[in-house]
């Protein structure tokens, strides 16, 4: 479950510790809840995971000091959840190189600071309908050169 | 076990970037949960992601960029160093060991322009490399060029021949040249 808590907060807290202290902060109430008996069907732990993961980003974005009571109340080792491994640099690098200028743009721009479709549009002078083809075009080629295929 | 209704890549990466409406996205996130194999689908999506912006930071893709990118690299501490160029212009420039990107700047007027192809001359006129169909605005003045950084700083001394030309059909017109005439530091 950590790896998928950590993208969760990846993608709604957008920053590394903080993803981090979210996995943390949600298997630790997960444990407590189980132990305590209040999730009632095993089978839907997934479930009562995401919640607590809604749950909690909602608390963090508040400012809540929940996290700090609660380590204070039952300590727990940090979950050693390090960042997956970069893709190889030098084949993505390739295969970047052999992208439409657009489309490298439009990925670059995108993905150097996870910018949504609406602002690269207006950078570049595009709609945000033609910038989310151009990038769906883009990552597919980009996918597939990565594992093996031409561009 | 293999999921029985994986997830287009497409719709992980606009979930990735806030895309995806509301009720689409905690459906998504639903999935994301009980699914190992789309859950991992995503990571690889993150890592891709992650690849391209250490790319972009290491300056070595050759990109046409806007001012609002440059910004963003300034705010984060990286250190751009930019020529400017009128059309016909000519630039001394250079590049240092503590330039993490490399950036030119070619003025043009680019009303009217349906396509913009930018090529990279030797001074004969012979193309080494051409950009086709680069982004652009149309009520810009200028197209920014971020040229790779570590050839740059590897490079001897080097006359580079840049044209700006509007493509039309089979045809095409000359906007702009701008020289560049770089020395080692």
């Amino acid at each position: 479950m950590a790896p998928r808590i950590r993208l969760y907060g990846l993608r709604h807290l957008r920053d590394e510790q903080a993803a981090a202290d979210l996995v943390q902060q949600v298997l630790l109430i997960t444990i407590q809840s189980v132990r305590a008996g209040k999730v009632r069907d095993p089978e839907k732990i997934e479930s009562f995971v995401l919640g607590t993961c809604r749950m909690t980003v909602l608390e963090i974005r508040r400012g809540s000091a929940r996290r700090e009571r609660l380590l204070d109340q039952f300590y727990m080792p940090p979950v050693s959840e390090s960042p997956a491994p970069l893709p190889d640099l030098d084949q993505l690098a390739g295969c970047l190189a052999r992208l439409a200028e657009r489309e490298r743009s439009v990925v670059v721009m995108t993905f150097y600071q996870e910018q949504s479709s609406e602002a690269v549009a207006g950078a570049l002078g595009l709609s945000n309908e033609n910038i989310r083809v151009i990038r769906h075009r883009a990552l597919g080629r980009l996918r597939k050169c990565m594992t093996g295929g031409s561009v | 076990m293999s999921c029985s209704h994986p997830i287009d890549p497409n719709i992980l990466g606009d979930y990735w970037l806030a895309e995806l409406p509301e009720a689409e996205e905690r459906a998504l996130e639903e999935h994301l949960f009980a699914c190992g194999e789309c859950s991992r689908q995503l990571q690889a999506v993150v890592q891709l992601g992650q690849g391209i912006r250490t790319l972009s930071q290491q300056g070595n893709l050759p990109l046409i960029v806007t001012q609002d990118f440059l910004d963003r690299l300034t705010r984060q501490g990286f250190r751009t160093r930019e020529y400017t160029v009128p059309a016909g212009g000519r630039v001394e420039c250079t590049v240092t060991p503590q330039d993490d990107f490399l950036i030119g700047r070619m003025v043009a007027n680019l009303r009217g322009v349906q396509r913009l192809d930018l090529a990279m001359c030797e001074p004969s006129g012979e193309e080494r490399l051409r950009l086709r169909d680069i982004p652009f605005r149309a009520d810009s003045t200028e197209v920014i060029l971020n040229y790779p950084v570590g050839p740059a700083r590897q490079s001897g001394p080097d006359l580079l021949v840049m044209k700006l030309l509007a493509v039309t059909g089979q045809n095409e017109r000359l906007l702009g040249e701008y020289t560049f005439n770089h020395t080692p530091s």
